[in-house]
């Protein structure tokens, strides 16, 4: 793993949109970093903005009513966010690609998989019809599909649903691309079929040293297959961290929560640490901590809107327990509670 | 009443349904959904029914209730056959006595009926609360499950979706039944959101005694909320043993393979753990495979397990298992 060179650079990304309700500011400064060949996952809940940020550095949040107004996203010397709407599109499905969430909805219906799968080298590529259509039988036998020249001619619908969501992998490592955004690629999906995505991702990962980045709430997924992670909540990341340290010492009270509210084994029959309340309204986003209200170390200090402290190398998070300056038992408060 | 005798019975079920006929009426192709399918449920006992989507999980529970006709084999509520009970002079004390709790929060309510309606509609079909008597009692079911009673006047699209399951619970709480059949009620929800619902269902389970087929294919989820468990493969039961020995020791190949595609939310273990591989597809309940429905993904695979189906066998009540490697025939 060559953490060195930085593939996409994310600075202070600011996402709103206009509904009848109101301004929903979606995304509040995001900020994060991608090595070449990294996988990263983003958690979170729905709402919090995980999908939003795929979508922005993808350039396909639609607009009206979305917008992004702030922020920049550098991916090889280049600003993604500045870029006119005909060189996203060459870079779309190309260097850039996504798997979207429901490989029921994604794919359309009335044309063959052939059709689809081809359409990338076609598009990117000017390959011919035959060339297109043999890397595309090469494609689904990378991706696990036997019997991929029948295949081809099939329709989604005679797929079962982790066939189309392999389908959907295909299409969207058709042109090799450098960066990938997987948005929720298991979540439809039962757990054997899971384990299978997974460790193809994995295994895509490796060959072709693709970055990732694993949006998901799964957090079994996450300590399965990601190198780092980012929680989210309202529109913010609130810890960074690698993946190990997550786990072990989480420096947010939202990522413990997480965390807790998974079943443990060894607790079985106590209660779960549910993190109760719900999220904040995006349309009227808080002043202070955005986890103020829900969270159980809440102090007179959270009134204030927290900055990103430094733990360790690597390791970052938006908590005011973090703070250099705070008694010492502000660090361990959290590390008791991994404990217990 | 016998003690020993389970709240819940149900004796080799079956539920198929006809997807095409011919002329005359006579089934052509036929889903296998469920098929000879036994368990038993003591009062107070959460039993968890796991499987893959299509093996037929959803189907056992919607028999049960009475949703779907079964097409052979009986389920008996403390020994009374219910499906024949529903024929008989509207039974409606059956209806009330098990009740379903549904997966998606969204569809489940009726978007044109206030939350109070809603909880309350049960309460006026039986007969269970005096008009007078309704407001106060909607109010404490709304209290039970931790909604605000105040809020009994909104409607459902105010309520994010775990206030939404809560009301679902409500309703069925409303009923004052006896046995309640999950079906999926947390896989819609958000993980903090999960734990809140799983941790009311547990709550409620110990104040009032009910007994729970919690149908889910999150296992972990499972794991922790069942006191035993019944794996499901293509329309029959393949293991059913108590929690603890499931995950500790798991008998049949299939579930072995199943725990195993479950993503630990811990690197550290995960990184070691090795992954059963399960090659092919599940195959169509139109044509299952002949003898042990599993034959054909099985690496221990044997020339008998195509040809006669394993029963399930073992110590009733403790580990059974359906595999003819566990129990020789």
């Amino acid at each position: 793993m060559c953490l060195s060179t930085i593939l996409l650079s994310v600075k202070n990304l600011h996402v709103r949109f206009r509904t009848y309700a109101g301004v929903v500011h979606a995304l509040r400064g995001v900020d994060f970093e991608l090595s070449v060949g990294e996988i990263i996952g983003i958690v979170g809940e729905s709402g919090c903005g995980k999908s939003v940020t795929a979508s922005a550095i993808m350039g396909i949040i639609p607009s009206p009513p979305g917008e992004v107004f702030a922020g920049q996203a550098w991916f090889e010397g280049r600003d993604l966010l500045k870029l006119s709407e005909a060189e996203s599109r060459s870079l779309r499905g190309n260097a850039l690609s996504m798997i979207f969430q429901d490989p029921m909805t994604s794919l359309n219906p009335v044309l063959t998989i052939g059709t689809q799968l081809t359409e990338p080298f076609t598009e990117h590529q000017s390959l011919s019809n035959t060339e297109a259509r043999q890397r595309a039988a090469e494609l689904l036998r990378l991706v696990g599909i036997s019997d991929s020249e029948t295949r081809l001619n099939q329709y989604p619908h005679q797929l079962s649903g982790g066939m189309r969501q392999r389908v959907m992998i295909a299409m969207s490592l058709a042109c090799n691309p450098k960066l990938l955004f997987a948005d929720e690629p298991t979540t439809a999906l039962d757990v054997t079929v899971q384990a299978q995505i997974l460790d193809l991702l994995k295994r895509l990962n490796l060959e072709l040293n693709t970055a990732m980045v694993l949006i998901t709430h799964d957090l079994g997924v996450v300590a399965s297959i990601c190198q780092r992670v980012l929680v989210m909540y309202a529109g913010q990341i609130v810890e960074s961290a690698p993946v190990q340290a997550l786990f072990s010492e989480p420096r947010h009270p939202y990522s413990l929560g997480l965390l807790q509210s998974v079943p443990n084994p060894d607790y079985k029959g106590k209660k779960l640490l549910a993190i109760e309340g719900h999220p904040p309204d995006l349309l009227l986003p808080p002043d202070g901590c955005a986890f103020l209200p829900r969270c159980r170390y809440s102090m007179q200090a959270c009134l204030e809107t927290p900055p990103m402290f430094s733990v360790s190398t690597g390791h970052k998070a938006r908590c005011w327990l973090n703070h250099p300056d705070a008694p010492s038992a502000c660090h361990e408060v959290l590390k008791v509670a991994v404990a217990t | 009443m016998n003690t020993n005798q389970p709240l819940l019975e149900v004796q080799n079920l079956s539920r198929h349904f006809v997807i095409r006929r011919s002329w005359n009426g006579r089934p052509l192709k036929t889903v296998r959904a469920v098929d000879n399918v036994s368990f038993s449920i003591q009062r107070g006992e959460t039993l968890g029914l796991v499987g893959e989507t299509g093996c037929g999980k959803s189907t056992v529970g919607r028999t049960i209730v009475g949703l779907y006709e079964p097409t052979a084999g009986i389920v008996m509520l403390d020994g009374v056959n219910i499906h024949s009970a529903l024929h008989t002079s509207g039974n409606k004390d059956f209806r009330r006595r098990l009740q379903m709790i549904f997966q998606d929060p969204y569809s489940s309510l009726d978007p044109r009926m206030t939350v109070g309606d809603i909880v309350g509609e049960p309460l006026e079909i039986h007969q269970l609360a005096t008009p007078g008597e309704r407001r106060s009692r909607i109010e404490e079911l709304l209290q039970q499950v931790g909604l605000d009673p105040e809020h009994s006047g909104r409607y459902p699209h105010e309520f994010s979706g775990g206030q939404r399951q809560r009301v679902g619970i409500a309703r069925t709480l409303a009923a004052q039944p006896d046995f309640i059949v999950c079906d999926e009620p947390i896989s819609a929800l958000d993980v903090s959101i999960q734990a809140q619902i799983i941790n009311l269902m547990q709550d409620l389970q110990e104040k009032i005694g009910l007994t729970y087929l919690f149908i889910a294919h999150d296992l972990s989820m499972v794991r922790h909320l069942s006191h035993r468990i019944a794996v499901m493969y293509l329309g029959s039961l393949v293991e059913v043993t108590d929690s603890a020995s499931l995950f500790n020791d798991p008998q049949h190949p299939y579930t072995q393979a199943l725990l195993s595609a479950i993503p630990l939310p811990d690197p550290v273990l995960e990184a070691s753990r090795e992954r059963i591989f399960m090659p092919g597809e599940v195959p169509s309940p139109i044509n299952p495979p002949s003898g042990c429905r599993f034959h054909t993904r099985c690496k221990y695979s044997m020339p008998v397990c195509s040809e006669i189906t394993p029963q399930l066998t073992g110590s009733v009540g403790r580990h059974e298992t359906a595999c003819h490697l566990v129990h020789p025939l």
